[in-house]
């Protein structure tokens, strides 16, 4: 890391230098929960509504809708672009001990989001809806606008030391979102605007818990725009991952064969949406453990690796630890593969059991078991990408995402052009190439950390 | 046909640094006019410097100056180097530990530095694992990120004495007038070129170094990134030491002339490795011409002042002097003590000289006079005096000697040498020109004083005899003559 090269030079401040570890390295972890956090409560709250309402479609238009605004939000806005920016920009201020310049960088982001989202989601929502009441269009731009804002926040809240408080603070609004639907199941209307209240009240939550952990006397900056001083690659990283988690849902939803209008200009996938989300679901244990032994184990042995060459250590100790470190990751990606698959076998042979209970077609599961390697193979590939971001391979993460949002959007178009029997096929091949590629650079790049930790500092 | 006949190396001193060795770099290129001088100076940083404290002669026809520590290399990036070049070194760095007979050009040829440029040397992987390597071999215990910067800031400067080697507009004798990165250089350009080189020592280069090493601010000021840890700090001084040992020794090797000043100085080179029939003393001279008036100028009987000359620093021990005064001036007290020289260099140490003159009410006795002329001062001095933990041969005694003044110095160096004769039987015969006594003793320094400045007639023998020895051996000519010799020599060795 660059930082850590000034580090080792100056040898100072432990502090510090975990600070930065920290922001930089648990933002990719906190963003991934909260996001599993959030769907897992859209997928309840359309079951609540698909069960206790006559309003099937309105229910499954609500879906949609939020879908779009975490698809929007997370790699078409703004606030996707600005992402891992405004992590490093915050973790570079953190490192300088500039505690002050975190809050107006915040507010200045939140607040040219807002200008620029706001006009073009209003330009997306007369297209998607052209024919919808003024008042839902707001409501719509709402949601979007909103999520766009929480996905910035949380960004930030993963630089407060209270992390867990952040985690709470989404399962506690979000747990708000499904009683209210549950209390008060009306129109879709009301879907979206307890939707919007949830994520209104997480948004003050997050922006409460940031002012308080870094007070400052000026409110806005926009320092962090400074085209010479603006980290280009991470943005890019920031878009191409998450255009690539995104772009076989989208390519299912606008292809002729796959996707249909389901409202207006509002489209969807009946073959995908359902299955993926299903994937998605039966992956939280792997998401759990990703989120676990990445934060406590490998945080920390990561931390004694550095320790060790800034207190002074012999060449053994240090390669002691680097070996630690290795063997720490080995462990997570072993146990991620090992325990997933028991339940993905397990999975393998309930699910047919479990699709008639929930009326579910059982047309739907060879997708659904393709599709749910896939997503053990993404969270797999998300582990990688996370270990890179701890030792700064800019570059790499650049690579890997381009070549994941590539493959995946030309895979999952051949993959539908094939036929039936191959949907799902693009998607999981693609993150399989992917995380075969990740592996081989973080074993390269892990086991030369060493010599790149010492030779290559600026 | 190089159009330089001698090139001196220069080490932080001339034309940059006044000091005994810049006055002798001047002096040799005034002196032997009808030889074509080039000077490479080698600084730290170029910071450092301020402007030229030396006019250039007509027949200093080549200036070329470099910085060790200024040498920027281009940005990290990931690169492989030659793990066969690197074991190369890993060679030369075996057999210069079992200190075999080394040839330079076994090891190293003038391409060298394409083959391991210094980006190589930064960052490639082989010269990680060639750093890796040796570490394991000598230290395993200690901080290694300790032992790689200081890994890295001692060879760093090496590949611009490799590029220097390999570009410089070579000349017919290379001259080095001491050992470390300059000697080094000119035993680099000597064995790429295939001339002669000559080495003359002031000092013991690696002497200096030990104790400059020792002071660990020295390290700060010469911006060597050393880290601290307390624990490796020894560790990593004895490789700092180390290294400039076993270049000395291969700087002797590559030498064709290892010259000194006086014979106990030629004594140590024998001891470091220096091969006996290559060494030879050539003392330094003082044009006595310019002097011998001074003689005249002062008054007949023996002043009662007794003057250091010498920069305020910790080296020159004023502090010792000063407690002298204060016994000397107990039993003589009009003795007075001039402190003559730069006092800017060491402040902090100048400033707790000025407390200790003060608190030992010696402020009417011992004055700080700063850098004066010294046409003007030593007509108005009576007794010379160093008091030095080291020196090498020091000028001023001579200049003193010719000036008519007998001089009371510390036993280091060649002041024994200068003060009681030993070059032959005819200079031991000359009898003694003042006293010696042991370093930092300032019971017994008080006593030559008050004993010289008792008895005039003392005084007067002992001026006699100082002119006397320095218009015999010490003469600027004879200095001179010395070196044509030499240069001759090696001149005609090239052809």
């Amino acid at each position: 890391m660059a930082a850590i090269g000034f580090e080792l030079k100056k040898s100072l401040k432990k502090d510090s230098l975990i600070s930065y570890l920290k922001v930089y390295g648990y933002s990719s972890i906190l963003s991934a929960g909260a996001w599993m956090i959030s769907i897992i409560a859209v997928i309840f709250v359309g079951y609540i509504s698909i069960t206790s309402s006559e309003n099937f479609k309105e229910t499954i238009e609500f879906q949609l809708i939020v879908t779009y605004a975490f698809m929007l939000s997370s790699s078409f806005l703004l606030s996707a672009f600005l992402q891992l920016p405004l992590t490093r920009f915050i973790a570079d201020r953190l490192y300088e001990q500039k505690r002050e310049e975190v809050l107006p960088a915040y507010f200045g982001s939140i607040l040219v989001s807002l200008i620029f989202g706001g006009a073009v989601l209003s330009f997306y929502v007369f297209y998607l809806f052209p024919h919808k009441s003024i008042y839902f269009k707001a409501l719509v731009i709402g949601v979007f606008l909103i999520v766009s804002l929480v996905w910035l926040s949380n960004v930030l809240a993963s630089s407060l030391k209270r992390y867990k408080t952040v985690v709470l603070s989404f399962f506690f609004t979000y747990s708000l979102i499904v009683l209210l639907v549950y209390f008060f199941k009306k129109s879709e209307s009301f879907l979206l605007l307890s939707f919007f209240i949830g994520n209104f009240v997480l948004f003050l939550i997050l922006t409460f818990l940031i002012l308080k952990e870094f007070p400052s006397d000026r409110l806005i900056s926009f320092k962090i725009f400074n085209p010479k001083k603006f980290y280009w690659r991470l943005a890019a990283v920031g878009v191409f991952y998450n255009l690539g988690v995104w772009i076989d849902k989208i390519i299912f939803w606008y292809h002729p064969l796959t996707g249909y209008y389901l409202n207006e200009n509002l489209r969807a996938s009946i073959v995908y949406d359902l299955p993926i989300f299903l994937a998605y679901l039966a992956i939280i244990p792997s998401m759990a453990i990703f989120f676990f032994r990445l934060e406590s184990d490998f945080t920390e042995s990561f931390i004694s690796f550095y320790d060790s060459i800034i207190n002074g250590k012999s060449l053994f100790e240090i390669k002691k630890y680097k070996n630690l470190m290795n063997k720490n990751i080995r462990g997570i990606i072993r146990e991620i593969i090992i325990i997933q698959m028991i339940i993905n076998i397990f999975i393998y042979f309930s699910a047919g059991y479990i699709f008639d209970k929930l009326n579910i077609p059982r047309l739907y599961l060879d997708l659904f078991h393709i599709l749910l390697i896939g997503a053990t193979l993404q969270i797999c590939f998300m582990t990688m990408m996370a270990l890179l971001f701890y030792i700064d391979k800019r570059i790499e993460t650049l690579y890997l995402s381009l070549l994941f949002c590539i493959l995946n959007a030309l895979l999952t178009y051949l993959s539908i052009n094939l036929g039936p029997e191959y949907f799902g096929y693009g998607y999981a091949v693609s993150l399989l190439i992917s995380f075969i590629v990740s592996l081989f650079i973080v074993r390269e790049k892990f086991a030369r950390i060493d010599y790149e930790t010492f030779m290559l500092q600026k | 046909m190089s159009k330089i006949d001698i090139l001196i190396i220069a080490e932080g001193t001339y034309p940059y640094v006044r000091g005994g060795v810049s006055s002798w770099i001047d002096q040799l290129i005034r002196g032997l006019r009808e030889y074509r001088f080039g000077v490479l100076f080698l600084g730290s940083k170029r910071e450092d410097y301020k402007e030229k404290k030396y006019e250039f002669p007509e027949n200093l026809i080549y200036f070329k100056e470099r910085y060790l520590f200024d040498l920027k290399a281009k940005n990290p990036k990931k690169r492989k180097g030659y793990k066969r070049e690197f074991e190369k070194i890993e060679n030369f760095y075996k057999a210069l530990k079992n200190n075999k007979d080394i040839e330079i050009r076994d090891y190293f040829t003038k391409n060298f530095i394409d083959k391991i440029p210094l980006e190589d040397f930064m960052y490639s992987e082989s010269s990680w694992e060639f750093i890796e390597k040796i570490y394991f071999e000598n230290q395993k215990d200690l901080s290694f990120l300790d032992y790689f910067w200081t890994i890295r800031s001692i060879h760093k400067p090496l590949w611009l004495l490799f590029s220097l080697a390999k570009e410089i507009d070579f000349p017919k004798v290379v001259h080095s007038p001491s050992t470390g990165y300059a000697g080094f250089l000119a035993s680099l350009i000597s064995s790429f070129h295939n001339i002669p080189f000559i080495l003359t020592e002031h000092g013991i280069y690696i002497r200096e170094r030990k104790m400059d090493i020792y002071a660990a601010n020295a390290l700060d000021t010469r911006r060597f990134r050393l880290q601290k840890t307390s624990t490796s700090e020894d560790c990593l001084k004895k490789m700092w030491i180390n290294f400039f040992e076993k270049i000395g020794v291969l700087t002797y090797k590559n030498a064709k002339y290892i010259l000194s000043l006086f014979q106990g100085a030629k004594n140590i080179q024998i001891k470091l490795g220096a091969e006996k029939n290559k060494c030879q003393v050539i003392p330094n001279g003082v044009d006595i011409k310019r002097l011998k008036p001074l003689v005249k100028k002062r008054k007949k009987e023996a002043l009662k002042v007794i003057t250091l000359l010498g920069r305020v620093v910790p080296i020159k021990d004023i502090k010792t002097f000063i407690r002298a005064m204060k016994l000397t001036v107990k039993e003589f007290p009009s003795a007075k003590g001039w402190i003559v020289g730069p006092t800017d260099e060491d402040p902090n140490y100048f400033k707790e000289c000025e407390m200790m003159v003060e608190s030992m009410g010696l402020k009417e006795s011992v004055k700080f006079l700063g850098f004066q002329k010294i046409d003007e001062i030593l007509p108005k001095t009576g007794i010379l005096t160093l008091t030095s933990i080291s020196e090498g041969m020091p000028l001023v005694i001579l200049e003193g000697f010719a000036a008519g003044l007998p001089c009371v110095a510390t036993d280091v160096g060649s002041c024994k040498d200068l003060i009681y004769g030993a070059l032959n039987r005819e200079d031991i015969e000359i009898g003694k020109a003042g006293e010696v006594v042991g370093v930092a003793n300032f019971v017994e320094l008080s006593k030559a004083y008050i004993k010289i400045l008792k008895d005039e007639n003392l005084w007067r023998e002992y001026q006699k005899n100082a002119l006397l020895r320095v218009e015999r051996f010490y003469t600027q000519e004879l200095f001179f003559e010395n070196y044509r010799k030499i240069y001759n020599k090696a001149l005609k060795w090239r052809q």
